[in-house]
């Protein structure tokens, strides 16, 4: 491929990059403890929540950002960013789709998301989080008959404050790490999900993150709490407008996965990415994690990541419980000047616990891409089987792709295996399916669909079709 | 006060009042993550004062009775600029090296001239309790020179605490070859401290084969710059670590241009108590296209307390390149276990066999032939139940 | 020589034997044949005492003693041999320390005396010709980049040095030429004698051409549905298994 080739082909529009014209309320950027009272009370919260907050904010402030990824960023100014921003809207939010502001909708429709339920995707409930609130959550009485809890966590926070208080901050302590502690003191919106006890959760849960405002900063916060015994499917999504400046975005989501209990976690993350030199984009800076902590428990990881100018995101499973299972299925796309550094890490606490990694990091551009992972075995977990493996893809010379995979052992009967592979795009099978009439492009996403066929294969059906077609848009003008 | 600290504040060298400031790694430096350094902070280290012997060798950070062979001339003790900087590199490279830098002793620059074949066999002699020794070595190979280089490290029975510190610096002009062995059988209460950095011009190849049987502490920095066409590294290591032994590599190898190989096979076998870090990074530099690298980590775990750390690396900038590793960490495998049994060998001669086949594979490889014995001596002796395979190897070896 | 009664054995918690009855007497040849997966090899490699299998009923007798108490190595001793059907590799170590050790061990629990590295050598050669293998066989590893039929001719070559009194050999004939087979079957047939019993697991006729059992028993879904003697195995080649899974 010629290098004026790959440029031209990397060179495409980025298709959610509009702006909603729409009335906000937006704090004015800052940070400081009055700024987190006002978010509090904004959102109606409890003392205890505004305490919790404060105690974040403080252990934030000692703190300092990680340096250790394989990232190039300017220090980011924490003061030039606002930390609450709500489309405008009169009193407690909308009890039903009719009171929500036609021109949401219409951004959702724009987004490929209908919030209307009768011409919703048959079986999945949606979350809409725009900005720093929910707006709308689909399918709540289908739900509320199984029993399942699904709506924004500020709701959540009054409807069922036991279950949160209970769960908040178990998995990710608030000084878990600065991008943690700072979402633990700023926090908007985000889903929360309660599974009782043996049910199976009737349809996938979904929720889209947008953030539309200027200069804001999105910090949600999702808590899925899967009872013994019970199941459920959850994807989000995300994008955000196309802007000249960067937007952080710093997330946490927190799982916890109780006897027998499983937890699908699926992300297709796209983030504005900047442009071809880097200027704009999403600072994507997410904390994920899970615990398996009763026996038999499993959360599985599954992300597409094709967005953000940075990614820095490591879901990661604490397998606590006997024969608890952890799983991590990775596309993570670099083109552009995007970086990301991501990775999992899989932590053996119980006896015959299993964990599987499979990471496929592709580079098109100016882009870079590393895999960070650690696999960590304690003594006493013993007969603990894991299976890692990086495959990372470069199309055209300037990009990269790093591989970093730690391993912990201190348990003799472990099996750990990790192998990785990094190569370019085979020009014999561009090749060899070109002499079968296809075009160069198409060539590529073929090979490229190949490539990343595992991991597309454990998204939630609706989804992989999705995800395959995003690739598709994010390759387009990558070969040469 | 005790580590280095009332040394380097007697020392007139320039780095020292750095390396006082900065004072002995700790755990928060990442490559240091590992490390129980605290042994070597609870000793008061004085220098090491040299011993008598026959052969060339390292002792009380001195180097003495130095070869005379054809093609090996002893150089003026300079560094050039060039030298200068990768020395400085390694002072920086990370906390113990300001150290090294300033408690050095001396610095021995040999020249391996155009298309002369060399042998050395350098003895490390262990240091006195409580002392310490660093060196520098600089090896120039000039084109077409053959270097074979072999380090053995002499145990003795010292009790308490004692330390070498070797920084090697070695530049392979075109066309020339490097085979380097290092056997370190250092006694059970040594610190072994090892700084290597290779530097390979076009069509160089070095070769080096790294055995870590003794000491309490042994670190090995390893860095090797592929810097024209066509130069090759290879390194092939084993670590037999138990009791409370640290064994540690931290291994980097840059390809700066392209048409460049290096392959890198690491095993580490761990018994007791003991713990084993390695660390392997490969780097494939913009446009040195047509790279290719393999490497092969694999960590045998005999012990309920037993430790490995094993990371292997890549960091790729260039496309057209070939790069895997792969990285595995289990006890012995069952099935082979069950296949010896049911051939009629005991469970203890069974385990015997399949932890002498796990470290032969390095040590296979060793093309010096003395030094490949030695080795496999060492190794059945370590080896619980060995007998039978000495036994065998003797009987049926032709 | 040999009784199993009622055997049953698991594998990662699926039944794989169901009920397995067998009497083989001393110098017999038993033949069993059946469709893949029936649990042939499950059986093999039982009675050699992998513990990847899990025996939940019955009991094996073997020579008086019971089998199922004994450790891989004690039924070596006790004269038992396993040709596996995927013999495998050791890396590192050579496959002469693996003759030579196991021949030894084998010995001396035999009550003889051990053999000296140049009786030993001399016995190696000689079956090494037996079995139409180059001595630099011996000087590699264990099985290591060996092609599927040297693997097989291996396998052969370490039963003839040990002189076993009970042969399982599973599957010894899959994956050879007409020439290997042939080396093969007369490296067994060599082996036949009043003292010495085989159990041969294989799918085709050819080796039985070679090799004539004295029984042949057919096994499908963990159960031997049907014995016979060797005019059975002819019915079976020119019949298929069908009927008898049915049955
Ligand atoms: N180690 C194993 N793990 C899982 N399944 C196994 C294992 N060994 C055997 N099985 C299963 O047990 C059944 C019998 O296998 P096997 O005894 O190998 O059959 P055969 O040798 O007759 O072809 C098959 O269904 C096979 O899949
Ligand atoms: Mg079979």
């Amino acid at each position: 491929m010629s290098q004026q080739e790959i440029d031209q082909l990397v060179d495409q529009d980025y298709k959610y990059g509009f702006v909603t014209d729409i009335e906000s309320d937006t704090l004015p950027p800052g940070l400081n403890e009055d700024v987190i009272r006002e978010i509090s009370t904004r959102k109606g919260e409890p003392e205890w929540l505004l305490e919790w907050r404060l105690e974040a904010y403080a252990k934030w402030l000692e703190m300092t950002p990680p340096e250790w990824a394989h990232l190039d960023y300017p220090p980011i100014d924490f003061q030039a960013i606002s930390y609450f921003s709500a489309p405008k809207k009169q009193g407690d939010g909308p009890k039903s789709l009719d009171e929500v502001d036609p021109a949401l909708i219409e951004t959702y429709n724009k987004l490929g998301i209908p919030l209307e339920e009768q011409k919703m995707l048959a079986g999945v409930a949606v979350d809409a989080v725009f900005d720093s609130v929910s707006v709308v959550t689909t399918f709540k009485e289908k739900l509320h008959e199984a029993g399942v809890v699904f709506c924004p966590l500020s709701e959540a926070v009054h409807s069922h404050p036991e279950l949160v208080k209970k769960f908040l901050g178990s998995v990710v302590p608030q000084n878990d790490n600065y991008y943690g502690a700072l979402n633990s003191a700023v926090f908007s919106d985000g889903s929360f999900v309660y599974i009782p006890k043996g049910v199976r959760c009737p349809m996938e849960l979904s929720t889209y993150f947008r953030i539309n405002q200027q200069n804001t900063g999105q910090f949600e916060r999702t808590l899925i709490v899967a009872e013994e015994g019970s199941y459920v499917s959850y994807l989000e999504g995300c994008t955000a407008p196309q802007r000249d400046e960067n937007q952080l975005h710093a997330a946490v989501v927190e799982l916890v996965a109780e006897s027998d209990a499983e937890i699908k976690y699926s992300t297709v993350q796209n983030w504005f990415a900047g442009d071809d030199e880097g200027k704009g984009g999403i600072y994507n800076f997410v904390t994920k994690r899970g615990e398996c902590r009763g026996d038999r428990a499993k959360i599985s990881w599954t992300q597409l990541e094709t967005g953000s100018a940075i990614t820095w995101k490591y879901p990661s499973c604490v397998l606590k419980g006997a024969d608890s299972v952890g799983e991590f299925y990775s596309v993570a796309v670099a083109g552009k000047k995007q970086q990301a550094d991501t990775g999992t890490k899989m932590v053996h606490i119980g006896p015959r616990t299993r964990s599987t990694i499979i990471s496929k990091g592709i580079s098109t551009a100016r882009g870079q891409n590393a895999y960070r992972g650690l696999v960590k075995v304690l003594p006493g977990a013993v007969d603990v089987r894991n299976f890692t493996q990086c495959d990372s893809l470069l199309i055209g010379d300037q990009c990269g792709a790093h591989t970093f995979p730690y391993v912990e052992a201190q348990e003799p009967s472990a099996h750990l295996e990790h192998e990785a592979t990094t190569s370019k795009v085979s020009d014999d099978q561009l090749f060899y399916l070109r002499t079968r009439g296809m075009s160069e492009e198409d060539a590529l996403n073929m090979v490229v669909n190949g490539f990343c066929k595992e991991v597309f294969q454990k998204l939630p059906m609706e989804f992989a079709v999705e995800a395959e077609a995003l690739l598709g848009i994010t390759l387009e003008g990558a070969v040469g | 006060m005790s580590g280095f600290s009332e040394w380097l504040a007697d020392v007139k060298d320039v780095r020292a009042p750095e390396a006082l400031a900065v004072g002995l790694p700790t755990k928060r430096v990442e490559s240091w993550k590992y490390v129980p350094i605290r042994g070597l902070a609870r000793t008061t280290w004085q220098p090491a004062s040299p011993q008598t012997t026959e052969q060339f060798a390292l002792t009380g950070g001195q180097f003495v009775n130095v070869p005379k062979v054809d093609g090996c001339v002893v150089s003026e003790n300079t560094v050039t600029a060039s030298e200068q900087k990768r020395l400085d590199r390694m002072s920086q490279a990370h906390g113990f090296g300001l150290t090294q830098a300033a408690l050095e002793n001396t610095r021995l620059v040999l020249t391996i001239q155009k298309t002369a074949s060399v042998v050395l066999n350098l003895h490390h002699l262990a240091n006195q309790a409580s002392s310490a020794g660093f060196a520098t070595l600089v090896l120039r190979v000039e084109a077409g020179g053959q270097l074979t280089l072999v380090e053995q490290f002499e145990s003795t029975d010292i009790e308490s605490a004692n330390l070498s510190s070797l920084r090697c610096l070695v530049a392979l002009s075109r066309d020339s070859s490097v085979t380097h062995v290092r056997f370190q059988a250092a006694n059970a209460t040594a610190h072994v401290f090892s700084n290597l950095d290779v530097e390979c011009s076009e069509n160089a190849s070095y070769r080096l084969q790294t055995i870590e049987f003794g000491s309490k502490l042994a670190r090995n920095d390893i860095y090797i710059a592929l810097v024209g066409r066509e130069a090759s590294a290879s390194v092939n290591g084993l670590a037999i670590t138990s009791g409370t032994q640290y064994h540690d590599t931290h291994l980097a190898i840059d390809h700066v241009v392209g048409e460049t190989n290096s392959e890198m096979t690491f095993r580490n076998m761990v018994d007791g108590k003991g713990e084993a870090t390695f660390n392997g990074r490969v780097l494939i530099c913009k446009d040195s296209q047509r790279s290719a690298t393999e490497q092969s980590i694999a960590n045998l775990l005999l012990s309920e307390s037993a430790r490995v750390n094993p990371k292997p690396e890549l960091e790729i900038y260039a496309d057209d390149v070939t790069a895997s590793h792969g990285c595995t960490v289990g006890s012995l495998n069952k099935t082979e276990l069950f296949y010896l049994k049911s051939r009629g060998l005991s469970e203890a001669d069974a385990r015997a066999f399949l932890q002498y086949a796990f470290a032969e594979k390095i040590v296979e490889e060793i093309e010096h032939r003395d030094i490949r014995e030695l080795v496999e001596t060492q190794l059945l002796g370590e080896l619980k139940h060995g007998e039978l395979i000495v036994e065998l190897k003797e009987s049926v070896d032709v | 020589m040999l009784s199993i009664r009622n055997l049953h054995a698991r594998v990662i918690e699926k039944p794989v034997l169901k009920g397995i009855n067998l009497e083989i007497g001393t110098g017999e040849i038993h033949a069993i044949m059946g469709p893949n997966g029936s649990g042939k090899s499950t059986l093999a490699s039982v009675l050699a005492g992998r513990d990847d299998y899990e025996v939940t009923d019955g009991e094996v007798i073997y020579m008086g003693q019971n089998l199922l108490d004994l450790e891989p190595e004690e039924r070596a001793w006790a004269g038992m041999f396993l040709s596996f059907q995927y013999p495998v590799e050791i890396p590192g170590v050579k496959n002469i320390y693996l003759l030579k050790a196991a021949v030894n061990a084998i010995r001396e629990h035999r009550g003889l005396p051990e053999l000296k590295a140049s009786e030993f050598l001399k016995l190696v050669r000689e079956k090494l010709k037996v079995m139409q293998m180059d001595e630099a066989f011996l000087h590699r590893n264990v099985n290591e980049g060996f092609s599927g039929g040297e693997k097989k001719r291996n396998e052969i070559l370490q039963m003839q040095l040990l002189e076993p009194t009970l042969a399982l050999l599973d599957e010894t004939d899959s994956g050879l030429d007409v020439d290997a087979l042939r080396v093969v079957g007369e490296g067994i047939n060599q082996m036949r004698s009043p003292e010495r019993s085989v159990l041969l697991v294989t799918h085709y006729q050819r080796l039985l051409d070679i090799v004539k059992p004295d029984f042949v028993h057919v096994l499908a879904h963990g159960e031997i549905k049907l014995s016979g003697d060797h005019t059975l195995a002819e019915k079976l080649e020119r019949e298929g298994y069908e009927g008898i899974e049915a049955a």
